[in-house]
């Protein structure tokens, strides 16, 4: 065999090292991308869990504010239902943005059952209510990491798949779509300007 | 700022920095060859000093190419055996890093509010990063406001924080600091500290060589002089202090490199807390309050000087090129470029220190607590018990499904502690209590015994354990049989804050118990080998066994020993027995098997044969562990001992225990 032969199966050699190796990091960031996503249902299962804490500590201080507490805990099953049906079932698009209405109209009760709870220093003061709104705070965060971390892995993934020679072969290798980053399901009010009126 | 940009520059920075560092070892490497080819010229020149062109020559001569690769093979020898034995020195892992600092760590279920916080805010920020969650420790008497990272890996590290930090910062600013660590971690800084301080104490010894010839020239002189007057000239005296200096300019010259690393690196974790938490005012603000604190980052602990790297603010003040950290405003400005140089002043009423101050109110309200949740522990208890039958079943199917998610897990102990009493159910939870829990559950029936293993219990050194023991006694000793596994689960998480060295001497004490009458029964090597399964991977360096059985009939001698022992244990009937073990060995391929007379039986021999089927093959496993259960559930029930052995040999095997184990319902 001369030199050339030699170098010539060398550099085959190192080619196809390199092929496997795109392939496994494709499947690597793809995994990630996925466990990051399970995390945050973790996250939002532990909201549900809690929530039901913080109407009933609420309840003993604000009797009288029955509708707002019901408002919370109605909502609070809708989304748990979808949440459950999701596990269950896998995540197609339609669950997810029903899970998104869930989430936000949970998120619109519980904002108006923060401002009822302005009206009751005891309440606030109370030792109980500053444990579990540490609590409620840390699970909110902990949501929102989540889908930071959901976030930062799919960007991760979609950057080496599209980057320069894993993309000739990532549609080969079942990578053929970028994956979906979460978005506000209300990034439309959020964008839109205040409005102001006097 | 742009944390992307600041990351990337922070990262080619130190990489820039890092050759430096290679560079420094190579040219100190060179200058001691050539100065030990001098020592050799001048050791061998016997005769009168030569001079000019012939002193050139013979140097030359005396710089041969084999002379250099002995030098060089010798020096590089023994700096890698110098870094080889403080990389050693090094890198124990994190707790014991932490521990070294005087620190505790928190527990899970602490009741103090501003500790919660510390362990929600790591939480959150393992989500984000995307990396399991740390133990935290806390270093509780520093009132100065700093935090490090310890540990070599992901695997191991540790995250610690002073009381002075739990006390002034808000949740963003602890959560910046935190981040601040985790990146650390994710960046591999630890292993590089390692690293470089390994290298530092290589070139170092280059200095140390310098010495060493030095005072050997002195002693030379003493010992050889009545014989000779061969003394070393003052050439190689010269030489000698030549490379003491040269070592020690080295050490310095490197030790600032070392720091400008660190410095960078510290700049990079800045960059990357604001990565994780996107939010810059959380890391600055943290700085600010820093900088406006009277205390600022120092610490008591005088051993947290030569770990000064691993912290978050500069620890003693050296001037301005040997520090490991970056001037505070420097690291300010760099997150918040418009920053006015105001520091944060903490208002002590706003902060957690105000806790301090009714400290007594604090207490009497932790006691009514405790009382409080006594009250509902007892109700859950109740309730639980009452929904037993429902909830029995529901745990099974949790577990058939194959999960092997921890909530289904605590779900199934938390159903088998519904009968365990409650106060011995709360004292497992605790660390101190679950140490007596263990230690009752070995305690013997004879009277003798038992005194003799209250005084072992006592020479362990833990004040008040022996009493615990004795007054959990009745209570464990009333227990139902099938309830000692949960109860032993029960103690084991809290039993995982131990530091290394009180699980060295708990284990010691266990053997000591377990050995207290003079023999082991079965019942004592299951729970032996069940609490070093759960809790040596956690303390020691665990190798996992190398499999070497492919196939049952490999394992045939020491299958036949387990399974007649589990025969022998739980059926009554000969035929029964016989039957059993049919079942169990015919239903893994392996045939014309007798059973084991009970003679044969030992807790050795099956010790034994259990290691032995440690080192299947992973695939294996699960198939003689399932052939075993077989064998158990033969005449329809699982008794409790059965169920102990299968945990057992489970763990010994490292291997899950059977579905069909798990979901038996262990409530009467």
């Amino acid at each position: 065999m001369d030199v050339s032969s030699i170098v010539f199966w060398l550099v085959l050699l190192g080619l196809i090292g390199y092929i496997i190796a795109i392939y496994n990091r494709l499947v690597t960031l793809k995994n990630r991308y996925q466990n990051a996503f399970s995390q945050i249902e973790v996250q939002l299962k532990r909201r549900y869990d809690l929530i039901p804490n913080l109407v009933e500590v609420a309840k003993g201080y604000m009797a009288h504010e029955r509708e707002t507490l019901d408002a919370v805990i109605s909502a609070r099953n809708n989304a748990a239902a979808v949440l459950k049906a999701i596990g269950e079932q896998g995540a197609g698009g339609v669950e997810m943005g029903q899970l998104a209405v869930a989430e936000s109209s949970l998120g619109k009760a519980l904002g108006a059952l923060n401002v009822t709870m302005e009206a009751y220093p005891d309440l606030k003061a109370s030792e109980n209510m500053q444990q579990l709104s540490e609590e409620i705070t840390t699970t909110e965060n902990r949501v929102a990491f989540s889908r930071q971390g959901y976030n930062d892995s799919v960007t991760a993934y979609n950057t080496y798949r599209q980057s320069f020679p894993p993309v000739l072969f990532a549609t080969k290798f079942g990578h053929p779509n970028d994956a979906a980053l979460l978005e506000f399901e209300d990034s439309a009010e959020i964008q839109a300007a205040p409005k102001v009126s006097f | 700022m742009d944390f992307y940009a600041a990351q990337d520059h922070a990262r080619r920075s130190s990489r820039w920095l890092l050759l430096w560092f290679i560079v420094a070892v190579l040219l100190l490497i060179g200058i001691t060859n050539v100065l030990i080819a001098m020592l050799i010229y001048f050791l061998g020149a016997t005769t009168a000093p030569m001079a000019g062109e012939e002193a050139v020559r013979g140097f030359i001569a005396a710089f041969s190419w084999e002379t250099f690769t002995f030098v060089c093979l010798g020096v590089v020898a023994t700096i890698f055996l110098v870094v080889l034995f403080k990389w050693a020195q090094l890198s124990a892992g994190g707790k014991a890093v932490a521990e070294r600092l005087g620190g505790q760590r928190i527990l899970p279920h602490t009741d103090d509010p501003s500790q919660r916080r510390c362990l929600n805010v790591v939480e959150e920020m393992a989500l984000a990063a995307g990396m399991p969650v740390p133990p935290v420790y806390v270093l509780a008497g520093e009132r100065g406001i700093n935090a490090f990272a310890a540990g070599v890996s992901p695997a191991d590290a540790v995250i610690g924080v002073t009381q002075g930090s739990l006390e002034n910062f808000n949740r963003e600013q602890l959560q910046g600091v935190v981040a601040h660590e985790f990146s650390h971690i994710l960046n591999g800084d630890m292993r590089l500290n390692i690293r470089l301080a390994a290298l530092l104490k290589g070139i170092t010894f280059i200095g140390d060589v310098g010495e060493v010839v030095v005072r050997g020239g002195r002693s030379h002189r003493g010992s050889l002089s009545t014989r000779s007057k061969n003394r070393l000239p003052p050439q190689a005296m010269a030489i000698g202090i030549a490379l003491w200096l040269i070592g020690l300019l080295g050490g310095i010259f490197a030790g600032l490199i070392k720091a400008a690393v660190s410095r960078q690196r510290e700049l990079l974790a800045d960059a990357s807390a604001v990565q994780f938490t996107r939010n810059p005012q959380g890391v600055a603000d943290a700085l600010k309050v820093i900088g406006g604190y009277p205390a600022g980052t120092n610490l008591l602990e005088p051993r947290a000087t030569e770990l000064s790297h691993i912290f978050f603010g500069q620890i003693n003040q050296l001037w301005q090129l040997a520090r490991t950290h970056p001037p505070l405003p420097d690291r300010i400005r760099r997150i918040e470029p418009h920053w006015d140089g105001q520091y944060i002043k903490v208002d002590p009423d706003k902060s957690y220190r105000g806790t301090t101050r009714d400290q007594q109110r604090r207490e009497a309200e932790q006691a009514e607590k405790a009382e409080a949740r006594r009250r509902q522990a007892a109700v859950l208890g109740a309730t639980v018990a009452a929904g037993a039958a429902l909830g029995g079943a529901a745990a099974g199917s949790i577990e058939e499904s194959g999960s092997s998610a921890p909530d289904a897990d605590f779900d199934s102990t938390a159903a088998g502690a519904s009968t365990i009493p409650t106060d011995l159910a709360e004292q497992a939870r605790d660390p101190f209590g679950a140490h007596a829990v263990v230690y009752g559950l070995l305690l013997a029936d004879g009277f003798e015994v038992q005194e003799a293993q209250y005084a072992l219990i006592e020479a362990s050194g833990v004040r008040g354990l022996a009493i615990t023991t004795r007054q959990l006694q009745p209570a464990i000793a009333g227990l139902a049989p099938v309830l000692r596994l949960s109860l032993l689960e029960l103690a084991l998480p809290a039993l995982k804050c131990m530091s290394a060295q009180q699980y060295q001497g708990f284990k010691d004490t266990l053997l000591k118990i377990t050995r207290a009458d003079n023999q082991v029964d079965l019942y004592e090597w299951c729970l032996y080998q069940v609490v070093r399964h759960y809790l040596d991977p956690e303390f020691l360096q665990v190798t996992p066994s190398k499999p070497r059985h492919r196939k049952p009939v490999h394992v045939r001698q020491e299958y036949r020993t387990v399974v007649s022992v589990l025969a022998w244990h739980g059926h009554q009937d000969e035929d029964d027995r016989k039957a059993a073990f049919h079942r169990g060995v015919e239903s893994v391929g392996l045939y014309n098997l007798t059973l084991q007379p009970m003679e044969e039986c030992g807790v050795a021999e099956f010790s034994r044969a259990v290691n032995k089927l440690a080192d299947c093959y992973p695939l294996l496993k699960p198939r003689l562990l399932k052939g075993m259960a077989k064998c158990a559930a033969h005449d329809g029930e699982l008794t409790p001992e059965e169920v102990e052995i299968l945990v057992a040999v489970a763990a010994v095997m490292d291997c899950p225990v059977p579905a069909s184990i798990r979901s038996n319902p262990v409530i009467d």
